[in-house]
């Protein structure tokens, strides 16, 4: 991160192969198919690039790109909830038919996933998906830990209902 | 059971490795070296610094007429709470400018603590509640407290811009506030006027005004 901040061409390269995958994942889980997960992360690295200012050596990395993630999913969320909210339930269907076939392991977490809050599961994608700590989920969503805390344990709580599994 | 969710959460496709090249060559091609910013402590002594000496600076100008007619205590008690907040609402914009940093102060209870202990503090320092020429001694007190919060706002506006706002209205709601306390401080360096309902609805509203004036600003570029 140091190097891409002095224009370091290779560094750059190289951390948007490191960087990018987790971040892919953390929107295709939060959106409704590659193509829109992809145009989130383009639009990510922009943000990232403007913002490679505010990084300091020496800070925890996740946090800061997380906290930049979350920002451009949730500009994207505006921007498209007026076209959301006015398509019509035949175009989804194909779309996610495709999406079920195309990957057999994900959809079933997928769909558990989507049924939860917003919060709650951006809380758990970012602890299991991304494998942050408490700490540092809680900086980059900017709440406490034991807010943190709470939405993972009630994300926990409602998938063992929707698995019809014991703690 | 936690285990066993843990493990539902499969590694997923990569992006395309064309994407990947492409954002790599755009991103490099505008490459220009960046100097990191200052840790938290340096932006906080920047930021708290031109708190008091814009506080001093506009004071300075329309004259400290408030020195001469404050009893030692009250200095020190209204002053005092004063720069505190100063110092909180200094932290919480700096905390607020860095995506990811860890927040320690959070701002809806600063903002709410600021004008309660400002209120209550004012009805206990100034024993003086009557309301004689109340708008008319009022109207330049909240002019000026506005125009020292403009002032610290477009101060405050360069200092944000060196940062990067994850959460736009938040930020700017609260720089609001910390404008408006640049007013109020202003006029507690100026105004003689020892009237408690006069400080609470001209001085202490120029930072409810300016506090609003960010929100309305933030929610605009949130």
């Amino acid at each position: 991160m140091v190097a891409y901040q002095q224009s370091d061409q290779q560094a750059a390269s190289a951390l948007v192969a490191q960087v990018s995958p987790p971040i892919f994942q953390f929107f295709l889980a939060q959106s409704r198919n590659r193509a829109e997960a992809e145009d989130l992360l383009q639009d990510f690295w922009l943000r990232i690039h403007k913002a490679r200012a505010t990084f300091r050596p020496g800070e925890p990395l996740l946090p800061w790109l997380y906290a930049i993630a979350r920002r451009v999913r949730v500009d994207h969320y505006r921007k498209t909830k007026g076209v959301r909210e006015h398509e019509i339930v035949s175009e989804q269907l194909p779309e996610k038919a495709a999406q079920d076939s195309a990957r057999p392991a994900g959809p079933k977490m997928a769909d558990l996933l989507k049924s939860l809050p917003e919060s709650q599961r951006e809380v758990l994608l970012l602890l299991k998906v991304s494998g942050m700590s408490l700490e540092e989920v809680a900086r980059a969503t900017g709440v406490s830990i034991g807010s943190v805390k709470q939405k993972a344990h009630r994300a926990y709580e409602s998938l063992r209902k929707r698995l019809g599994t014991k703690p | 059971m936690n285990d066993e969710i843990t493990g539902m959460f499969v590694e997923g496709d990569p992006p395309d490795a064309a994407t990947l090249e492409k954002i790599a060559a755009r991103i490099s091609a505008s490459a220009k070296p960046v100097r990191a910013l200052p840790s938290n402590l340096t932006l906080w002594a920047i930021s708290f610094g031109i708190f008091i000496a814009l506080a001093l600076l506009v004071a300075k100008v329309v004259h400290f007429k408030a020195i001469g007619v404050l009893s030692d205590r009250q200095m020190g008690v209204y002053y005092g709470i004063l720069l505190l907040f100063g110092a909180l609402f200094s932290r919480a914009v700096i905390e607020r400018m860095i995506p990811g940093a860890k927040r320690v102060v959070p701002s809806t209870v600063l903002s709410i603590a600021a004008l309660v202990v400002l209120g209550i503090l004012v009805a206990v320092l100034f024993a003086d509640h009557s309301t004689e020429n109340f708008v008319a001694r009022g109207m330049p007190c909240l002019r000026l407290g506005v125009i020292s919060a403009l002032l610290s706002g477009f101060l405050g506006w360069r200092l944000l811009q060196r940062g990067y706002l994850v959460s736009p209205r938040e930020t700017i709601t609260l720089y609001g506030f910390f404008a408006g306390l640049v007013g109020v401080s202003v006029l507690a360096l100026h105004c003689p006027i020892l009237n408690s309902l006069h400080v609470l609805v001209w001085h202490v509203g120029a930072m409810v005004l300016a506090g609003l004036a960010g929100f309305f600003l933030g929610s605009y570029a949130d």
